[in-house]
């Protein structure tokens, strides 16, 4: 693991494949892209190893959460590894929104219980 | 996960080798274009592949990782002590944690390998005088070795059988004929009755033939539960090959018919009058 910036965070395990799942349902994307998407909409601060991607995208498509398929890219320079959601990703990525969303308020709940009504 | 694990390694290798090239590809495939995207923002060439590799991480540990998820490792599986041995996987230990006073090394050698046994032999001394190599031995000669006892039991197995064929055609053959030959008395009532020679034939084989199938009959289904018993001494032939079933079932039946047909052309031939005095 590159030593990295300090301002960046390690991802907690697990929200990766739901950050995968989010992505993917944008449309179809290869894993470059996906790393590129996260990386650049959480300005940086999420310091996702590009490598790390490649065993969750394994997974889930293991699970049968998302299908993979050799594409020509849209600049028709190569063929590239397309992952795409499948209606039990959908399932799944609402799961775990929900959940993460729960662990979220319960965190928040703690750390600021002022702000709680 | 682990049986899964276990379920990867049974895939075949063919579907092993299509998946590995496959992740290959698609790590090859983010590398330049990470690379690319590097060299967009500025960097050299040589500078922003390294730039894409550090960006990835250990590629072997991506795809170990991978391959993990797919469920198998890539460890190498060896069978160690022999053909019979099972495959077992492999680690290697490095000789400085666990050293050993003796030690087999293998070579592989272009053309006859027992030809570059004195030169390694020689190699080896020039490094350490005192050390001595001993017990050299081809691998077809270990592997030979290997199954020795194998080859001895088969061949005696093969042996016993053959045996047991040759003593199972002549007890048809000697039964048969003593049927038949019993019937003398019978025959020569028949031809004196005005039988002729086909007629008998025809009857004494039909009358065979029945108690022949009857006898392979039960031979089959004895040797169908059976030969199960021996199938862990078998190699790459299922106990139930039919083709091996059909064969012995028509040299036996081909046995049984020859042992019928010779005594009774003997006895359709016979003088009535020597036949009906016979017993």
């Amino acid at each position: 693991m590159a030593k990295g910036s300090p301002n960046r965070i390690e991802l907690l395990q697990g929200t990766l494949d739901m950050l995968i799942l989010r992505t993917l349902l944008f449309g179809p994307a290869h894993g470059h892209e996906i790393a590129k998407h996260i990386q650049q909409t959480t300005v940086d601060v999420l310091q996702v190893e590009h490598g790390s991607l490649y065993p969750a995208l394994h997974r889930l498509e293991r699970k049968g959460w998302v299908v993979s398929k050799w594409e020509m890219a849209k600049d028709r320079k190569r063929e590239l590894k397309y992952y795409r959601l499948t209606p039990s990703g959908k399932k799944q990525l609402a799961l775990e929104e929900s959940k993460w969303k729960q662990l979220a308020g319960a965190i928040a709940r703690v750390m600021w219980p002022a702000e709680e009504g | 996960m682990r049986w899964w694990r276990s379920m990867g390694n049974w895939l075949p290798w063919s579907s092993r080798q299509r998946r590995e090239e496959d992740l290959d590809r698609e790590i090859r495939a983010h590398l330049e274009l990470e690379a690319e995207e590097q060299q967009d923002s500025g960097l050299a060439a040589e500078e922003a592949r390294y730039a894409a590799q550090r960006a990835l991480g250990n590629a072997t540990l991506v795809k170990e990782d991978v391959r993990e998820m797919w469920g198998w490792s890539s460890l190498e599986r060896l069978k160690q002590g022999g053909l019979r041995a099972s495959k077992t996987p492999q680690v290697y230990e490095p000789f400085l944690q666990k050293p050993s006073n003796s030690f087999n090394v293998v070579l592989r050698a272009a053309g006859n390998p027992m030809h570059v046994a004195e030169a390694v032999r020689h190699e080896v001394l020039a490094i350490d005088k005192e050390q001595p190599v001993s017990n050299v031995r081809t691998m077809e000669e270990l592997v030979a070795r290997s199954v020795t006892q194998d080859r001895l039991s088969a061949f005696l197995l093969g042996l016993f059988a053959a045996l047991a064929l040759g003593l199972a055609a002549i007890g048809i053959y000697g039964v048969m004929a003593y049927l038949v030959t019993q019937r003398t008395h019978e025959i020569g009532i028949r031809i004196a009755l005005g039988a002729h020679q086909r007629g008998i034939l025809q009857l004494v084989l039909e009358q065979s033939l029945r108690m022949v199938l009857l006898g392979l009959g039960i031979g089959l289904a004895a040797s169908l539960a059976l030969t199960r018993v021996l199938g862990n001494l078998l190699y790459e032939v299922k106990p139930s090959d039919p083709l091996i079933f059909i064969a012995v079932f028509i040299l036996l039946l081909d046995v049984a018919l020859i042992a019928a047909f010779i005594p009774a052309r003997r006895a359709s031939r016979v003088d009535p009058m020597v036949a009906l005095r016979y017993e």
